[in-house]
């Protein structure tokens, strides 16, 4: 679990590297893809397990306000929209969605629940 | 009493909540952000430059059809340029001559500071350039490339980086000027690149192509920066002022360095 935490802070940081230095490059009409936040949703998606999509959206948001410069003035707002979104999706996955890729997801238990 | 992992979520949420509110209160959060911008700047230089020459190589594949046309429009205004130098020439002489009878001195220049991009702003018309209040920079200070061409202000000031809110930004506004007419408006960016300039009289008559310079009205930035050119006018008769949308001079897709203006 260290190990995967670890990969996720050196891997979202040099994705959120290449979002803000590199793709900004490749702009149209002034709005660029936004592969960071993409990437994080579908880790949110995918992810086997319940503790990596969460982490990683905290992670994530996490650089979010670091490279993101004040659109809202509170250092913490990503992290805390990311973070809800994450849980946002896992519920919705878990509770109301019936695709076949998703069931994986769908039979694990979600570790928060009493 | 048995922890369980609910109670356990909470108190990480609210213990990120506190540490987010303490950072956000006390200070930190400079000398915070400035760390994390000193380890990632080194590489983020390397691949702003990258950047630039993949696009720079990819738009000139995608524009190769346009290139004909564009040299010619060129040549046409070089030849309109040279005409206007050797009129502004005898100015600057009869100009020369006047400063010399009244005694005044030249004109004070600007007081740079060079600095190179780092990075922009995933969600806003926001860039971060490597130099910051070490450096002497404050908030405020008007920020322009060699060409001088307006590129914004300086926004939030770390120990060794600064945010540049862009003329682009929805937070920028400023007093303008149409160049070689007598025209006065405001320029308010609109984000995602865009720029409009408001509350331009309606009895004045603006047309495409014309220049838009800054102005020292409410001493935001100098006087005669390069802001735009007038893309389309929009005149409606139900509005008391007549708007119209700029195409801003400034691509931060081509620069590497930027100048902040210390003292004007």
């Amino acid at each position: 679990m260290v190990k995967r935490t670890v990969f996720l802070f050196i891997f979202l940081f040099f994705l959120i590297l290449i979002q803000t230095s590199f793709l900004a490059h490749f702009a149209f009409k002034g709005a660029t893809i936004n592969i960071f936040l993409f990437t994080l949703i579908l880790i949110c998606l995918f992810s086997r397990e319940y503790y990596f999509a969460i982490t990683s959206a905290l992670i994530g948001g996490f650089y979010l306000d670091i490279f993101s410069l004040g659109k809202t003035g509170f250092f913490g707002f990503y992290t805390l929209v990311i973070v809800s979104l994450a849980f946002f999706i896992r519920l919705v996955i878990r509770k109301y969605v019936q695709f076949p890729i998703f069931k994986r997801i769908q039979k694990q238990k979600n570790p928060f629940s009493v | 009493m048995k922890i369980t992992p609910k109670t356990k979520l909470v108190a990480a949420i609210l213990l990120i909540v506190a540490l987010f509110y303490f950072l956000n209160l006390n200070g930190f959060l400079s000398p915070f952000k400035n760390f994390f911008y000193s380890i990632s700047s080194p590489i983020q230089k390397n691949l702003w430059n990258g950047g630039i020459n993949v696009s720079q190589f990819f738009s000139g594949i995608l524009d190769a059809k346009n290139l004909k046309k564009e040299i010619d429009d060129l040549n046409v205004k070089n030849q309109e340029l040279t005409a206007q130098i050797a009129g502004l020439q005898e100015l600057k002489k009869e100009n020369e001559n006047l400063r010399q009878a009244l005694n005044l001195g030249l004109e004070k220049e600007f007081q740079l500071k060079l600095s190179y991009i780092t990075s922009k702003d995933i969600f806003e018309d926001s860039l971060l350039i490597g130099s910051g209040s070490k450096d002497g920079i404050n908030k405020g200070m008007p920020v322009i490339t060699k060409e001088k061409i307006l590129v914004g202000r300086i926004g939030e000031v770390y120990d060794n980086y600064s945010q540049v809110i862009l003329i682009t930004n929805k937070k920028s506004s400023f007093d303008s000027q149409i160049s070689e007419k007598d025209i006065f408006g405001v320029v308010k960016g609109e984000g995602n690149a865009g720029l409009r300039m408001e509350l331009i009289p309606k009895e004045k008559e603006v047309s495409p192509q014309d220049i838009v310079i800054s102005t020292t009205i409410s001493n935001i930035f100098p006087k005669g920066l390069l802001v735009g050119e007038i893309k389309e006018v929009k005149k409606s008769d139900l509005e008391p002022y007549q708007s119209a949308e700029i195409k801003p001079a400034f691509e931060f897709k081509m620069a590497d360095s930027l100048f902040v203006i210390t003292n004007f």
